[in-house]
């Protein structure tokens, strides 16, 4: 199954479990969010990213540019393991 | 992402994840999905939030939040409720950004092809093709 399906399914999903007033509210939601114009303000493509150090799991603090140093990086942001 | 893992470092990349949950949090996370890449916490939002990614979960969704079980007080251990826009960045060894996916949309993935792709190029010296 290709990843467009997948999410297909997702999506479905979500609809299929979530009672319809609350998912109309997360669409809104959603659709407010994109709207808002944080989407064209996010960093693109062309801008430089900024360095930056954060703890990873276990505490210990890990720079940008020192995994810039071994490669290229595919950084991903995510709200939460949930 | 993670089932693109193998081809993202034979391309000489890294995998990197960020997520406002606390350190102690991103453990739990990193054991329940299984994680083989570095796992950041970006308690606060500082680094989501240079790179204009944040914003507040609206209070008409916190309930419904809840109601699935989700206590972002505690993954976060802050109370502003903000969140990161998922979203994933190919970024080049001299910090240039190569590749951005940026979706308000949490249900739309990047595709894992178009970030291979990207980093194909970036091995063969070229500028990745946005339109791609």
């Amino acid at each position: 199954m290709s990843l467009s399906d997948d999410l297909t399914n997702l999506r479905e999903k979500v609809k299929n479990q979530v009672p319809p007033d609350q998912h109309a509210i997360m669409t809104h939601a959603t659709q407010d969010l994109a709207g808002s114009g944080i989407i064209e303000s996010a960093h693109q493509e062309g801008d430089l990213a900024p360095e930056f150090v954060l703890p990873n799991a276990f505490g210990t603090p890990v720079s940008l540019s020192e995994h810039l140093k071994k490669g290229p990086v595919v950084l991903s942001f995510y709200r939460g393991g949930w | 992402m993670q089932l693109a893992l193998p081809r993202i470092e034979e391309l000489g990349a890294h995998l990197v994840a960020v997520s406002p949950q606390t350190p102690h949090n991103s453990v739990s996370t990193a054991q329940g999905m299984k994680l083989t890449f570095e796992v950041l916490s970006d308690v606060g939002n500082h680094v989501a939030r240079q790179f204009g990614l944040v914003f507040v979960l609206p209070e008409a969704l916190r309930p419904i939040y809840e109601g699935f079980g989700i206590d972002i007080l505690t993954a976060n251990g802050d109370e502003t409720f903000e969140l990161p826009i998922p979203a994933t960045y190919v970024i080049d060894r001299d910090r240039k950004i190569k590749m951005a996916f940026v979706d308000a949309d949490y249900t739309q993935r990047v595709d894992p092809e178009i970030v291979l792709s990207a980093l194909e190029e970036l091995r063969e010296g070229r500028q990745p093709d946005p339109r791609c």
